[in-house]
């Protein structure tokens, strides 16, 4: 086990090397001037004193190279630099929204679970029957939607029309009572929902399928359990492991649409925090937050990886 | 089961319909293929919607009189759909959303298909590379594949578009290099699975090059899921182009896109919904009728896999 995680954990090395290096270098190549847009000066003269200066004390002048490995450093010790628009430190201010992603991302994954798996295992069990129909066509609807204009449409349905529920979040966190936190969330957390709701019920509905054709569900069956026992005991169990794998890729698809969602609902997190800084072509904050964006992907991934290696044996022995 | 009385049937046509020694072979693959994709219902309906959508969108002068950008009538704003003048109604410039609607599928189109184009060339170049010489190229190339495949697609996409600036080309570029590696994936393992048949083999001994090899033996076997993945990669690659018009990442922001007018939209939610609701639903319609068009597709080119 613990090889398995270690080896785990080192494969994740050179892909968080090579997502720096693109970041880094994408925003290092981008046209525009730094000093211009510390100073916020956009077309007045700069004089060359005054670039010199801003230069030296930003680290502008120094090689590509010598920058990109300040820049990895800074990544262990907390230090992305200083945000060109408001002096903020970079990485407090992407931490400081990190928790708001995360429950966001965390919410709607409860939400998708929530209405895939009844629905999928109900589709596998009335296989061909109406329910069955119907849950596959709701399976292509959802991805065939686009998740902002769902949460669009949620917006101008419920709050505006109905006016249930707030268009902004009243509040982003549970210490301010659970009721407005619930209302504030449910809306960006469902339109986030929606893709995954939708492929997973398509997983579990086909892996509940197979299982349900195998010898042992057909054993179970002749022996003369109960079908309750059968299908809760026997065939559960096993169909939720391929839906477990599809889960980790799917939580990564939920933080790269939180980019996207967050900016719709107004949700304080470092998706929002993104897009307002390529607005404002604050380049360390866009870095900041993209990488923090991709090393809490792959944080996530490396965690439902070795959990899946814990409960299924099979994965940890077979990758030699 | 109707499958294998049929073909059956057609065993039994083949049989009469020898000459000499030599049988007359009445269905080729692609014909199967057809036959099996024209009797599913559901894609052959999907098939028809995104028909209707090319046709509208093509022909776009045909069906409107508005220019999609220029016509803007500042007298007749934000004017409701199905009025006399404006069958969807005016935008917040007073420019007809018909015709903007029809005249964005064409940059959808243009986007999706120029996405799935470039990815499938580089993903599958790769792919049959990597396949078929194996040993370090294949490690090589599938490290850094599966590098490119565990970025969250999205965010990469947005930092590309960050540092590029908008324009459609960008967007393009952006999703073709997030889009690549699922394609190089799918060829190598289509490789893998045909690289040892008893065909390459002869054709390895009858001391064709390796080019040729690849291209005129190994890739005709690759193709079936290729299709289908181009089908799924371009309906995707209309969403993802979208949501990055939507955050003013992607097409310039007076060019007819629907991504772009959504962007308008959410301006005017309270006074005038329909702004975001048509376009949305254009996407919707186009993205689910190639969805469909995929899943008709996987069950016509592999039969085994229907559930």
């Amino acid at each position: 086990m613990w090889t398995y995680i270690v080896r785990r954990i080192l494969q994740t090395i050179p892909t968080l090397l090579i997502s720096s290096l693109l970041i880094f270098s994408l925003l290092y190549v981008t046209p525009g001037d730094p000093v211009e847009l510390i100073l916020g000066t956009e077309d007045a003269n700069v004089s060359e004193e005054q670039r010199r200066l801003v230069e030296e004390q930003w680290g502008l002048d120094k090689p590509f190279l010598v920058r990109y490995i300040r820049f990895i450093k800074g990544v262990f010790v907390g230090d992305l630099g200083t945000s060109y628009a408001t002096g903020e430190d970079v990485f407090s201010s992407v931490i400081k929204r990190m928790p708001n992603t995360l429950k966001l991302a965390g919410s709607s994954m409860v939400i998708a679970l929530a209405v895939s798996l009844p629905l999928g295992i109900l589709a596998a069990l009335k296989h061909n029957g109406i329910l069955d129909s119907v849950a596959t066509a709701l399976a292509t609807i959802g991805v065939s939607l686009p998740r902002f204009w769902f949460g669009l449409v949620l917006i101008i349905f419920f709050a505006l029309h109905l006016g249930w529920l707030p268009t902004m979040p009243e509040t982003t966190s549970m210490a301010d009572g659970i009721v407005p936190f619930m209302r504030s969330i449910i809306l960006p957390a469902s339109s986030l929902a929606l893709s995954m709701a939708a492929t997973q019920t398509r997983m579990v509905r086909s892996s509940m399928l197979d299982v349900l054709n195998q010898d042992y569900v057909r054993y179970a069956r002749s022996k003369g359990l109960k079908e309750r026992v059968v299908i809760w005991g026997h065939a559960l169990k096993n169909a939720m492991i391929p839906v477990i794998t599809v889960i980790g890729g799917e939580i990564g698809g939920l933080l790269g649409g939180a980019v996207i969602t967050e900016s719709i609902f107004s949700w304080p997190g470092v998706g929002r925090l993104t897009i307002s800084s390529i607005a404002r072509r604050d380049y360390p904050m866009i870095q900041g937050a993209t990488l923090m964006l991709c090393i809490s992907y792959m944080l996530v991934n490396l965690v439902v990886d070795v959990l899946y290696a814990w409960f299924n044996p099979r994965i940890r022995l077979d990758v030699k | 089961m109707s499958d294998n009385s049929k073909n059956a049937q057609n065993r039994n046509a083949a049989v009469q319909n020898q000459i000499g020694n030599e049988a007359l072979p009445l269905t080729t693959y692609w014909k199967d293929v057809r036959r099996r994709f024209l009797k599913n219902r559901i894609a052959v309906v999907g098939l028809l919607i995104l028909l209707t959508i090319i046709v509208l969108c093509v022909c776009a002068p045909c069906f409107t009189q508005y220019d999609p950008m220029m016509d803007m009538d500042l007298m007749n704003t934000l004017v409701r759909p199905f009025s006399k003048e404006h069958f969807l109604g005016t935008d917040d410039l007073g420019r007809d959303i018909w015709s903007r609607l029809l005249y964005g599928g064409r940059m959808s189109a243009m986007t999706g298909m120029s996405v799935t184009l470039l990815s499938a060339a580089l993903g599958i170049v790769l792919g049959l590379v990597s396949g078929y010489y194996g040993s370090w190229v294949d490690a090589l190339l599938m490290r850094f594949t599966d590098i490119m495949l565990s970025f969250p697609f999205l965010i990469i996409a947005i930092a590309i578009m960050a540092a590029l600036g908008s324009s459609q080309g960008n967007v393009i570029l952006a999703l073709a290099i997030v889009g690549w590696p699922k394609f190089a994936r799918l060829t190598r393992g289509q490789v893998l699975a045909v690289k040892n048949t008893e065909y390459v083999e002869s054709a390895r001994v009858a001391g064709f090059k390796n080019a040729r090899i690849i291209f005129n033996h190994i890739f005709p076997n690759c193709i079936g899921p290729l299709i289908i993945q181009a089908t799924l990669s371009t309906g995707s690659a209309i969403l993802s182009a979208s949501g990055l018009s939507y955050l003013g990442l992607g097409c310039d922001a007076a060019a007819p896109d629907w991504g772009v007018m959504l962007n308008q939209g959410r301006n005017y939610l309270q006074q005038a919904s329909y702004l975001t609701t048509i376009p949305g639903i254009a996407i919707s319609l186009t993205v689910l009728s190639m969805n469909w068009i995929g899943d008709g597709l996987r069950d016509a080119f592999d039969p085994k896999m229907r559930k």
